[in-house]
C-alpha cells in the first residue's frame, strides 16, 4: 500500500506528493510516530506546542496523530 | 573529452591544498583512465564489491551510501568532480558501502595498479592523495556533529554550504548558485530525516529567505545567515594550501 504522510504545525505545512510504500496501516503508524517524534523536537525547539501528521492513502485520510506539548508547573 | 579535461578537475582540487610540480601532474595527466557514462542512480561499486580500478569524478556527482537494517538508506557522502570517491578500495579491498551516481555522471576509472605504481614513483602525489583522504575523514567527522547535534533545518543549511563551498574551490559555482540534481527525498537521506521532514526544513530556509531549491539548482539568497544557521566554518575542509 501506499501512504501520504503531511505535517502541519502552527507555522510550516507540508503535503507528502511522494507517499512511501509500506505493507500495513500498523506500518504507516509505526512511520508516522517516527516522522512526528522527530519533527516535534525542531517544532517544540522553536517555541511551537503542536504538531499533526496527517496519514492518507490514494483516497482517503485514514488518521492523523497529534504531538502536543504540555508543561505543568506546580 | 580530452586528457586534459579529464584530469583538469582533479589537478585543480589538489592544486587547492597540495603542492605538485609539473612532474607530479604530468604524471597524474598520464594515468589510464577509462572513462564511462553513468545514469542518475546507476550503481558505480556496491557493499561487498573487490574493485579493481578506482572512479574519478569527471563531471556530474555520486553519492556514498549504505543500506540499514531497516531497508532505509543513510547518504554518507557527496562527491563532485576532481574527487576519487572510492580510492580507500585501492588498499581496503571488498567494499564497505555502496557507490551511485547521483544525476548523469561522466566517470574516469583508473586500475589500481597504475595507482599504486603512481603512489610508489611520486611522493608529493602520495602526500596530496594522503591528505585528501584525511580531509575525507574530517568531513566525516563534521556530519556526525551535524547529524547527531543539529536540527533538520541546521543539518540542511549545513549540507548545502558545504556542497557550495567544495564547488567553489574547483570553479564550479555560479555566483551563489550551483547545479546540484537532488530531489527532496534524496536530501532527506543525506540528513538523516524522513522526506516530509526534509520538505519543512527546505521551507523554513526558504521563508527565511536565506537558500531557494528549484529542481535540480540551488541558490543560496543570503550567504552569511545561512552559514548561522548552519553553525558553518570551513575550517574542517581545509582548502588551505598544505604547508
Amino acid at each position: 500500500m501506499r501512504f501520504y504522510f503531511d505535517v502541519h504545525d502552527e507555522i510550516y505545512s507540508a503535503v507528502d506528493n511522494d507517499g512511501t510504500t509500506l505493507p500495513q496501516v500498523e506500518d504507516a503508524r509505526k512511520q508516522a510516530n517516527h516522522i512526528a517524534t522527530a519533527i516535534a523536537r525542531d517544532v517544540f525547539d522553536a517555541n511551537g506546542s503542536k504538531l499533526s501528521v496527517t496519514v492518507r492513502d490514494q483516497n482517503n485520510i485514514l488518521f492523523v496523530m497529534t504531538i502536543s506539548l504540555v508543561i505543568e508547573e506546580p | 573529452m580530452n586528457r586534459d579535461e579529464i584530469v583538469e578537475p582533479l589537478l585543480r582540487r589538489l592544486r587547492v591544498s597540495t603542492t605538485l610540480n609539473e612532474e607530479d601532474e604530468q604524471a597524474i595527466g598520464n594515468l589510464p583512465i577509462t572513462l564511462k557514462r553513468v545514469g542518475a542512480g546507476e550503481p558505480i561499486v556496491s557493499y561487498g564489491d573487490r574493485p579493481s580500478s578506482c572512479c574519478l569524478v569527471v563531471d556530474g556527482f555520486v553519492l556514498r551510501s549504505k543500506i540499514v537494517g531497516s531497508g532505509n538508506r543513510q547518504i554518507l557522502a557527496f562527491h563532485q568532480p576532481g574527487d576519487i570517491p572510492d580510492l580507500q578500495s585501492l588498499y581496503l579491498s571488498e567494499m564497505d558501502h555502496d557507490v551511485s551516481a547521483l544525476g548523469d555522471a561522466v566517470l574516469g576509472f583508473i586500475p589500481h595498479s597504475s595507482l599504486d605504481d603512481l603512489i610508489r614513483r611520486r611522493p608529493n602525489v602520495t602526500k596530496a592523495l594522503w591528505r585528501d583522504t584525511l580531509t575525507d575523514a574530517a568531513i566525516f567527522r563534521e556530519w556526525i556533529c551535524n547529524l547527531g547535534q543539529r536540527p533538520a533545518s541546521s543539518r540542511l543549511a549545513h549540507l548545502i554550504i558545504e556542497i557550495y563551498t567544495r564547488l567553489k574551490a574547483i570553479g564550479r559555482t555560479e555566483g551563489l548558485s550551483f547545479a546540484f540534481p537532488a530531489t527532496q527525498a534524496l536530501f532527506a537521506e543525506a540528513i538523516g530525516t524522513s522526506s516530509v521532514h526534509a520538505n519543512r526544513a527546505i521551507q523554513s530556509l526558504r521563508s527565511e529567505g536565506v537558500l531557494e531549491l528549484e529542481r535540480g539548482k540551488v541558490r543560496i539568497v543570503d550567504e552569511r545567515q545561512l552559514k548561522t544557521i548552519a553553525d558553518f566554518d570551513a575550517l574542517y575542509l581545509h582548502l588551505d594550501p598544505a604547508p
